[in-house]
């Protein structure tokens, strides 16, 4: 949906003013809402619509046109007010979808992506329909409890250079988690998030390759933040930021602002200084370090060893018996560890 | 104009002889445009994946076995980078394409996954599916011949 500036500029005069009634005059004079209205003859029209936008937005508003309004509780959603204010980057995110339901956020972004929806587009949704894992592994997602979004890029990188993008990714989710929570999560190649021995995010790539060149990727990632409690069958293996940091809440919006600031950052010094820079921080995060894992590559062929960190490709180093050299694994799932 | 009305414009365009359709609706002006050609046209054929030694004269290499596929006519579909292939969006779901079945540019051929990264390998010009020459779930090679396809 559409947001005007009027609707941008009156949530922000109503949020600085919580908890105080503001009446026409004030809202249209005083703190310049006049200068952005549509149609200067008719201002409190505007202002009685955009307070049922917002409403309707969820927004707790008390007041009227003769009592004025105040702005009682910002609601606790993923809308696009909410997310675009405060966003600090310069791409990512500033072309925003929202959705209050959806089947799932990645297969509506590749539909978006071959429609050619701008580098950097931001796909959020409060509750996935489908949410979907690898191979549509489903994926607990209760509304207004998470994060399920899918940015859009389309970097100007070879096809094979492309596996280190998730691996990015969740590693930019494991700061903007250590910078809101103060916990720390371990990445766990090639892009699972764990606490403890529980995972609580995980991010999914897809993308579109035609004659060799990248059309577009689809950079998919869930985070659970504020669930409660999870069914029996999951609930020895996955977790929650609330969970993990003893019931507390924690705020969606500022999380992902979060996340898009330090994926921004990242990807901006990949494609210009290259992956290399990441690994020392990502080495000290790294999940399977010094673990015993079973590695399937594929095509029923399994390869057995001790995790020993991760190369400058992004690819997994296992030390394997009989050899003197750790071995590079670029390509396969952890199937035991 | 909301998504599931543009996906209906282009399944519309998709389905329909009109090559191009633009419409507006409240500001919002969209364009679709086909992206195959409408008629079979000559497709080029990227020259390194048909680099053969140019030396008249010289018999066939392989002058035994069944009567192999004409390989100059076709175009060789390979794979861009290292991973497993996978002919199905899911195990247990259809097949992206066949032997035989005719496809269209854009139309995904098989999923190559690397590093949990699901790359949609989509098709680069139109024409006939002649071979599919890796098995699902198999890993490949950079480089590595998955499809040919006949224009």
């Amino acid at each position: 949906m559409s947001v005007s500036e009027f609707e941008k500029r009156l949530v922000g005069v109503l949020k600085a003013n919580c908890h105080r009634y503001l009446g026409e005059s004030a809202l249209l004079v005083g703190h310049g809402l006049q200068e952005v209205a549509d149609t200067s003859t008719e201002c409190g029209h505007d202002l009685a619509r955009a307070v049922e936008v917002l409403r309707l937005q969820g927004y707790e508003i008390d007041g009227d046109q003769t009592r004025g309004w105040c702005l009682i509780r910002v609601p606790d959603t993923l809308n696009y007010l909410e997310i675009e204010s405060g966003l600090k980057t310069t791409f990512l995110g500033r072309s925003l979808f929202t959705y209050r339901i959806i089947g799932s956020t990645s297969d509506t972004a590749k539909m978006l992506a071959e429609a050619g929806v701008p580098d950097g587009s931001l796909l959020v949704a409060e509750e996935q329909a489908r949410g979907r894992g690898r191979f549509e592994n489903t994926w607990y997602s209760p509304p207004g409890t998470g994060i399920w979004a899918s940015l859009i890029l389309r970097p100007g990188i070879s096809p094979s250079q492309l596996g280190i993008l998730g691996l990015l990714c969740a590693f930019c989710i494991c700061l903007a988690v250590e910078e809101q929570t103060g916990l720390r999560p371990r990445l766990k190649w090639p892009n699972d998030l764990y606490l403890g021995d529980r995972k609580f995010a995980g991010v999914l790539c897809e993308s579109g390759i035609q004659a060799g060149r990248v059309k577009y990727v689809i950079l998919g990632f869930g985070v659970n933040v504020n669930i409660e409690s999870f069914p029996e069958s999951v609930s020895g293996t996955a977790t929650s930021l609330r969970i993990a940091s003893a019931g507390e809440r924690v705020d969606r919006v500022s999380l992902l602002q979060k996340i898009l600031d330090k994926l921004e950052e990242g990807y901006f010094k990949l494609l210009t200084d290259g992956f290399s820079l990441f690994l020392p921080r990502i080495q000290v995060r790294d999940y399977l370090r010094d673990r015993k894992v079973t590695v399937a590559t594929g095509g029923g062929e399994t390869i057995g060893g001790i995790a020993r960190g991760i190369d400058e490709n992004g690819a997994l180093l296992l030390e394997v018996p009989e050899s003197s050299h750790l071995r590079a694994v670029a390509q396969g799932r952890v199937v035991e560890y | 104009m909301d998504v599931r009305h543009l996906k209906r414009l282009i399944r519309l365009v998709e389905q329909s002889e009109i090559n191009e359709l633009e419409v507006e609706d409240g500001g919002t002006r969209v364009k679709i445009v086909k992206s195959g050609p409408a008629v079979p046209v000559h497709v080029p054929v990227p020259a390194a994946e048909h680099a053969r030694p140019a030396a008249a004269g010289l018999p066939p290499a392989e002058a035994s076995g069944p009567p192999a596929l004409d390989e100059s006519k076709l175009i060789v579909v390979t794979s861009p980078m290292v991973g497993t292939f996978y002919r199905a969006p899911s195990p247990g779901a259809p097949s992206f394409v066949e032997v035989g079945q005719n496809v269209s540019v854009g139309q995904t051929l098989c999923i190559l996954e690397a590093m949990k990264l699901m790359n949609e390998l989509q098709c680069e010009a139109a024409g006939v599916i002649r071979e599919i020459c890796v098995e699902n779930a198999q890993p490949v090679e950079f480089g590595q011949r998955l499809f040919l396809i006949e224009p």
